[in-house]
């Protein structure tokens, strides 16, 4: 029989508290427990939340992998891990009652019966937790498991325990359209929609989500924001890296996979979306959803794909990526691309989106440039403002994170002289808080059901839609390569060039 | 942190130049300020108290901390600038000016002195005098007192709640983890029923917590609860009967992490910090309006004892 289930919505005592945190209690289930992302992001985020009293009071872990281990040894690992990947120290008071909270199976993903002893030491778990039959699973596992383990847990009933049951997907959601449906198909045969938290770290971060807090809740920048007076838009997303070691993740990517589709659209979407109603998820996901919607597709005659070749990144001689081991030297994988998008509304019409983002790029930077048209008439004379440049308003996301405004000012003189200047505040100069990860905040929302900062499948295959034609295309010819160090390959200067403008310098 | 030396000065009108040059120099810098913060402080001791407190509180808050004491002859201040090194190397900096001048001049000299239109907070250490003295005065410009009941009075921190500026009472942010831990004791639905039965709360702690916690369960639940009071320095264990229920919360020794128990649930730990001066003034600098259920219990607190 299901157990009826707290609602602290209803408790006359929790008015004005825990705006930040989770109350409702459950269990957070780690498939692939031992993995890199769990030891190294998801157990640190699980702590500091917790040594920051947000997560619930009745709250349980429980790791899920192959490896035969016992509880002890997992809580072992778990420290280990604490120690060297947490931001904040251990802190001894604490660590006794997480350690206590922690508890591992071992088991396969393949196979049923193991699930269903999963399932069964979850019932445990909830007496001795008192977790209500409440469950997050988070499937920290290469993405070519999703499939087994979400079946297996629909055949074990892990879906249907007596509380809720929300499941957490990390990206890639898919390789393509067509892979990113099938993907939604076999987790929807196990899981309902509104029960998928479909996880872009990216979107974690405090900085992205600051675009949000600009935007909507400063009333003199919205008015602005519109064809009217905004020329183009410039969005980069630079590394300054190279392949590392994920060269045969890469290989199998690619810049459009990797970046474009979620992280560089995401932003695109969170510059370009008309207000949301409410900061809620179905509000916020709805309009990200419809300007992506009115977004033409990346085409093969508006953009510019690249590879590094050899070069210079902040003194350091690095190789190609052709050189970079466990990359076929023949390889046509791209770095680098940059774009021209469009967006067919009437907020957008006739003001382009230019986008870049590479690997070997001169330093690392994520910025969002809205590039103001130029004032109609100049009372002054040639001399006086031949050194004028446009408005613009920068955001930069990292580093540095904080915001831009470059405009004309008098320099001092007996004449009118007019001057650029750019006033800079650093989001860094103003708040020194200790800054929660993403991976805090993501998993803190999942705790608590708030979806607004994961992406819903329309908007998943929506992506898809726009970046699916150009990797048909690109399917054949080659990229240019770009020296290692510069900002791309020349004919990504020539894609702006052609319309009369130029890329910024960040 | 890099500590800028302080500049004597006696004339008001020199504190920006002063503090402006303090700054890179003082010309075309951008600063970033977010709030004003007044406070009273007496003695040498409270001075350093403060100092200590905002020392502390590091580069979180970016402010303009105004220490004003009262003294005999003409106006004076000493200005620096402290700052903190952010990630980037970006500089978080705040401002600090030790004021004193005559009882009478001290609030026009503090109205002088505050940054131009942003909130302002006053932090009143002590017990809160009689007819309120200097407090209204001070508090006049503010948008927020900060008080702490625990060292001063829960009537006194009622007057104080009839001036304009909203109240913020340090022992109630104190209470705020016990206050959580209450309410998830009754999350549950057979301890949610067992909640309209609550009758008596027994609180080992000092007895103006003590009373906050009971006001707040009166306020909330609408109708009478027993106090039961033992004198501890810090609140150390909170018992809700209901019926023949008891919940309960314990802190063990001096940790922040508790044991909780009661109907419908097993023993289960609870994030009970220890708050410093800093942190909770830390706390207290975020909180920008009047708190609803605050006032609620502080008005029960004191309607109860009455």
């Amino acid at each position: 029989m299901a157990q009826v289930a707290s609602d602290p919505s209803a408790n006359p005592l929790r008015a004005g508290l825990r705006a930040g945190g989770a109350t409702v209690p459950a269990v957070f289930v780690i498939f692939g427990a031992t993995g890199d992302l769990a030891h190294r992001k998801l157990l640190p985020a699980i702590y500091n939340l917790g040594v920051r009293g947000l997560l619930p009071n009745r709250f349980a872990v429980v790791g899920y992998a192959r490896s035969e281990m016992s509880d002890d040894d997992y809580r072992e690992q778990a420290r280990a891990s604490l120690e060297r990947f947490s931001r904040t120290p251990i802190d001894e008071n604490y660590w006794t009652a997480f350690a206590d909270s922690l508890h591992y199976v071992s088991g396969g993903f393949d196979d049923t019966d193991h699930f269903r002893a999963l399932g069964d030491r979850l019932d445990r778990i909830d007496k001795g937790h008192g977790t209500e039959g409440n469950r997050v699973f988070y499937l920290s596992t290469p993405a070519s498991f999703f499939p087994v383990i979400v079946n297996n847990m629909g055949e074990a009933g892990l879906n249907n325990p007596p509380g809720f049951a929300r499941v957490v997907i990390e990206k890639p959601f898919g390789h393509d359209l067509q892979t990113a449906r099938d993907l939604a198909e076999t987790v929807h045969r196990s899981f309902e929609e509104r029960q998928i938290y479909r996880i872009d770290h990216y979107l974690g971060k405090e900085t992205v989500q600051n675009i949000f807090v600009f935007r909507f809740a400063n009333a003199i920048f919205e008015p602005v924001w519109t064809n009217r007076y905004v020329d183009h838009i410039q969005i980069t997303v630079a590394e300054s890296l190279g392949v590392e070691h994920r060269a045969a993740f890469y290989e199998e990517t690619g810049v459009v996979r990797d970046i474009v589709q979620n992280h560089l659209l995401q932003v695109l979407a969170l510059v370009a979306m008309e207000p949301p109603a409410a900061f809620e998820a179905d509000a916020v996901r709805d309009e990200k959803t419809k300007v992506l919607r009115a977004t033409r597709p990346l085409s093969f005659e508006n953009t510019v794909r690249g590879q590094y070749g050899r070069g210079f990144v902040a003194g350091e001689e690095v190789v190609a990526y052709a050189e970079e081991q466990d990359v076929p030297p023949d390889s046509n994988t791209p770095t680098f691309i940059a774009a021209k998008l469009e967006i067919d509304n009437w907020r957008w019409a006739g003001t382009p989106f230019y986008i870049r983002t590479g690997k070997r790029l001169p330093k690392r930077v994520t910025e969002i440039a809205v590039q103001f048209r130029r004032v109609p008439h100049l009372p002054f004379s040639m001399g006086a403002a031949e050194h004028l440049e446009a408005n613009s308003l920068v955001l930069r996301i990292q580093p540095d994170e904080g915001i831009s405004l470059r405009f004309g000012a008098k320099a001092p003189s007996p004449t009118v002289a007019i001057s650029t200047v750019n006033m800079d505040f650093l989001y860094g100069s103003a708040f020194m808080h200790d800054v929660p990860e993403a991976y805090e905040t993501l998993i803190l929302d999942a705790i608590r059901g708030d979806r607004t900062l994961f992406t819903p499948q329309d908007g998943v295959e929506r992506s898809w839609e726009l970046c699916d034609p150009l990797l048909e295309q690109w399917r054949s010819g080659t990229p240019q390569v770009y020296e290692s160090g510069s900002w791309g390959p020349d004919l990504a200067a020539e894609l702006i060039t052609r319309d009369g403008r130029r890329w910024r310098r960040p | 942190m890099i500590a800028n030396p302080p500049v004597e000065l006696t004339d008001l009108t020199q504190v920006e130049h002063a503090l402006a040059s303090s700054r890179e120099g003082g010309h075309g810098t951008v600063r970033a300020t977010t709030l004003n913060l007044v406070v009273y402080a007496p003695t040498p001791e409270d001075v350093g108290y403060t100092q200590r407190a905002l020392e502390r509180i590091g580069g979180s808050r970016p402010l303009r901390a105004i220490i004003a004491g009262a003294g005999h002859g003409g106006v004076r201040a000493s200005v620096s600038t402290s700052c903190w090194l952010g990630g980037g190397m970006q500089q978080v900096c705040s401002e600090q000016i030790l004021l004193t001048a005559r009882a009478d001049a001290l609030p026009s000299a503090v109205l002088s002195l505050l940054v131009t239109d942003l909130p302002t907070f006053v932090w009143w250490q002590g017990p809160i005098p009689p007819g309120l003295g200097i407090l209204a005065d001070l508090a006049a410009h503010a948008t927020t007192t900060i008080v702490d009941s625990t060292v001063s009075s829960l009537e006194g921190v009622a007057t104080v709640g009839s001036l304009d500026a909203s109240v913020t009472d340090m022992a109630w942010l104190r209470l705020e983890p016990w206050r959580e831990a209450i309410a998830s004791l009754f999350d549950p639905p057979l301890a949610a029923a067992a909640l309209a039965t609550l009758h008596t709360v027994a609180v080992q702690g000092p007895v103006n917590e003590a009373r906050l916690l009971a006001g707040w369960l009166r306020s909330r639940l609408e109708r009478q609860v027993a106090l039961k009071h033992e004198e501890r320095v810090h609140v150390e264990r909170v018992a809700a009967h209901c019926a023949e229920h008891e919940f309960s919360i314990e802190r063990r020794e001096r940790v922040q992490v508790g044991r909780a128990f009661g109907l419908g649930q097993t023993e289960h730990p609870v994030v009970l910090p220890l708050l410093d001066a800093s942190t909770l003034l830390g706390r207290a600098l975020d909180v920008h309006t009047g708190d609803a259920v605050f006032e609620a219990a502080l008005t029960a607190s004191v309607e109860q004892a009455a």
